[in-house]
């Protein structure tokens, strides 16, 4: 079968903590002299020899001799220093600086990077507004299934906000507490006591729930992370029908976050319910067969070794190389047609929750009501003052 | 008597005079000594009330984006793509970060520390990639931030504005009221053109086989010769007689053009101005340098708006830098000075002196001078 297209989906590598928590022996920022949030040279590293080690295995899909040119990558991060910085360490490991290409310079090459900032990004950093995923979110947060989860990790909450000082009110808490803790591991530095008993065992099981919980519903789905698997998919119809895009590359690359990748999984069904790894990877490639079917194999390289071997994912209700046809069949239910419209669906009379558009509809629907009888009761008092004197007089014409 | 006293008191000035002149010699040798052991110890200067810079660049070198239907190198391969930055390009931004970090590393510190440095870039591949090679040359990785020892580069954030909103940079964001005044203000540039221009457009046109009808179309012809000679193409005969002196001509007007006004100023320049002004003010203490990657007409726009107003065609790679400098005893009261890199590899920047200003230009000065071409809200005024 030979590969013709591919799109990776990675996390950054390693980054300092976002944010110490309350109780954190190790909160003194002189501790972290990059600053909050920020790539590491370990980070550096991983994505680099990552970088290489898929120039290497998709060396069929890049220019001769993994020569650089403007076609020969698309590259899409976030807008983040961490994933941006991931990604250009990733390229300058898959594009090694051949005797060709010497500038002068470095043994490194500069490679350009797509990205908008956050308020624009609709596709990777999936952040952009949408009210009616909104709805579902909060639709979501008040129903039997997810109280009883909460429910269930009370006791393990009421532990890590006692010894954290962090407030345990929601569940991605959970992963807040896991990656800090994690990373303060990385680093050598040595964990309170009390963790003993909770990390990483206990703690990865809901943080990996926090993960599936933005895309827990089809509408979840579809809403948060329909618009890449969109784009991956149509993406890979375009290089299937043969219609020639303006760009032209064989690979499309996302550079993005734990939350990207776990949300990616989920909406295509294959999700381990575990943290995406720092550096971890996503490899959906789409390839032709001898019969030249075109079939679509996901990969899940679930580790931060950059030499680590990827699984195969194999998308349910599918084989392992899914025909890309049944592919789509398969995901339509999670592909938006028009995201920006259904984002703007209200469920105006769905009386069923106390969400807040319903709170709103009942009060336009009693307000508009109660305008109604106002006119109809006003209307009728202008009749009964003017009419008693008509009807009388023609009742008096008529008895006459 | 009256003689000999004379003569006297001029061997006696005579005498002093030697002294003097030992003393400023010795004194001389004493300086010259000083500053040569100053300068041989210290690579970088020390610049005590340097607080921020604002740096605007032009990528590096290119290939060609456009071709005339004559052209005998229209078919020509080159290697990188069209309007691609080329090995030239990449040494020649490397090669001015590396001179920036000459002037202002002590400045800026060895270690990158991303709140104190910002790269936006125009969206421009070959801005972007320019960001990115001049970063590599300001800052290696040192101490701590080694992470390959045999790759003294390390991953450096740019942001590159998405074309549709860059209103600063490549500066293509459409905007009506500018639009408009744009097409006057060229109506007038053309009727002003003389009769020898206008026939050198005719010749031009029939040469090319293309409608060079105007100045824009003049000046891309002009940067596809020049690449071309700049790569060893031989040129045909025909332009001999206007390139590249009055080729350069209109192409250096067709930049100015964009800024011939104060409201294409405002509207052109305004934006990125504004911004820098803004840096300079705003400052939290962390932002070090904000740096932007543009093209020829970002520095021509910023220029002229800043009243340097002789045509002028930047080479690749020429910068604009804004030092705001603050005293110890005058916080928040800074001052600004202007250089300009004529090109990448410039070692020694011109200082530019503004109009308005002597000699040193303090913030509120400038911004108040300025302000008549900083848009409140550029979105809004563009469309009244």
């Amino acid at each position: 079968m030979n590969n013709i297209y591919l799109s990776q989906l990675y996390r950054h590598g390693e980054r300092t903590i976002i944010e110490p928590y309350p109780n954190d022996p190790y909160k003194d920022p002189k501790l972290w002299p990059l600053g909050w949030g920020q790539l590491t040279q370990a980070g550096i590293h991983h994505h680099y020899v990552l970088g290489n080690w898929l120039g290497t295995r998709y060396s069929h899909l890049l220019p001769k001799h993994r020569d650089y040119n403007l076609k020969a990558i698309r590259v899409q991060s976030t807008d983040v220093d961490r994933t941006l910085m991931s990604a250009e360490a990733n390229l300058a490991g898959m594009f090694p600086l051949t005797p060709e290409e010497e500038w002068g310079g470095l043994k490194w090459q500069p490679v350009p990077i797509h990205t908008i900032p956050e308020q624009l990004d609709k596709v990777l950093a999936m952040k952009y507004p949408c009210k009616r995923y909104d709805y579902a979110l909060h639709k979501f947060e008040k129903s039997a299934e997810y109280k009883n989860i909460l429910k269930n990790l009370g006791e393990l909450g009421n532990y890590l906000q006692k010894n954290s000082g962090m407030k345990f009110d929601d569940l991605k808490i959970f992963d807040y507490l896991y990656s800090t803790l994690l990373i303060e591991k990385l680093n050598n530095f040595t964990l309170p006591e009390w963790t003993k008993s909770v990390f990483p065992e206990k703690m990865i099981v809901p943080a990996g729930l926090s993960f599936a919980k933005p895309t827990w519903t089809p509408e979840m789905k579809r809403l948060k992370a329909g618009l890449l698997v969109k784009g991956m998919l149509s993406n890979m119809e375009k290089k299937v029908s043969g219609v020639e895009d303006t760009t032209g590359q064989n690979i499309t690359v996302y550079s993005a976050h734990d939350t990207t990748v776990a949300n990616f999984l989920n909406t295509i069904g294959v999700f381990n319910m575990l943290p995406p790894p720092f550096a971890s990877l996503v490899l959906v490639e789409l390839r032709e067969t001898s019969k030249h079917e075109h079939v679509v194999m996901v990969h899940f390289k679930n580790t931060t070794d950059p030499e680590g071997v990827p699984y195969i994912l194999t998308i349910p209700g599918c084989t392992e190389a899914c025909p890309i046809t049944q592919l789509r069949t398969l995901l339509q239910p999670v592909i938006p047609e028009d995201w920006d419209s259904e984002c703007h669906q209200h469920e105006f009379f769905d009386l069923t929750d106390d969400q807040p558009y319903n709170t709103l509809a009942i009060f336009a629907v009693v307000t508009s009501t109660l305008i109604v009888f106002l006119v109809l009761a006003l209307t009728s008092v202008y009749w009964t003052k003017q009419k008693p004197n008509h009807i009388y007089h023609k009742l008096n014409v008529e008895t006459l | 008597m009256w003689y000999n006293r004379s003569q006297s008191f001029l061997l006696q000035q005579c005498r002093q005079r030697q002294y003097t002149f030992f003393t400023v010699v010795g004194l001389a040798v004493i300086l010259i000594a000083f500053f040569i052991t100053y300068a041989s110890f210290s690579g970088s200067k020390p610049l005590p009330t340097l607080r921020q810079i604002n740096v605007v660049f032009r990528h590096g070198d290119k290939t060609p984006t456009y071709s005339y239907p004559n052209d005998p190198h229209k078919d020509f391969a080159w290697k990188e793509g069209k309007g691609a930055l080329t090995a030239k390009g990449k040494f020649e931004l490397f090669a001015l970060g590396e001179i920036m970090k000459s002037k202002y590393g002590e400045f800026l510190g060895e270690v990158y520390l991303p709140e104190e440095i910002q790269m936006k870039s125009s969206y421009a591949p070959r801005a972007q990639m320019s960001a990115m090679t001049f970063l590599a040359g300001l800052f290696p990785p040192k101490g701590f931030q080694i992470w390959n020892d045999n790759l003294h580069w390390q991953p450096i954030p740019v942001n590159p504005i998405p074309r549709e909103t860059d209103n600063m940079l490549a500066a293509k964001a459409p905007c009506a009221k500018y639009e408009k005044e744009k097409q006057r203000s060229d109506a007038t540039i053309a009727t002003n053109l003389t009769k020898e221009d206008n026939d050198l457009l005719k010749v031009l046109t029939e040469k090319t086989g293309d409608q060079i009808n105007n100045i824009a179309k003049a000046e891309s012809l002009f940067y596809t010769l020049l690449i071309q000679r700049d790569n060893g193409l031989v040129l045909p005969d025909w332009t001999e007689e206007m390139f590249p002196t009055k080729l350069a001509r209109f192409a250096a007007l067709n930049l100015a053009s964009y800024t011939m006004t104060d409201t294409l100023k405002k509207f052109q320049a305004g934006p990125l101005l504004k911004e820098i002004v803004k840096n300079m003010q705003m400052r939290d203490g962390k932002r070090k340098a904000n740096f932007y990657s543009g093209h020829d007409l970002t520095i021509v726009s910023l220029m002229r708006t800043l009243g340097f107003e002789d045509l002028n065609l930047p080479s690749y790679g020429a910068a604009v830098v804004i030092e705001y400098h603050e005293n110890e005893d005058a916080p928040g009261n800074g001052f600004i000075q202007v250089f300009y890199h004529r090109q990448a590899t410039d070692q020694k920047p011109n200082s530019y002196q503004l109009s308005f200003c002597d000699p040193s230009c303090p913030l509120n000065v400038f911004r108040e001078n300025l302000s008549k071409f900083m848009p409140n809200n550029w979105e809004a005024e563009c469309k009244s």
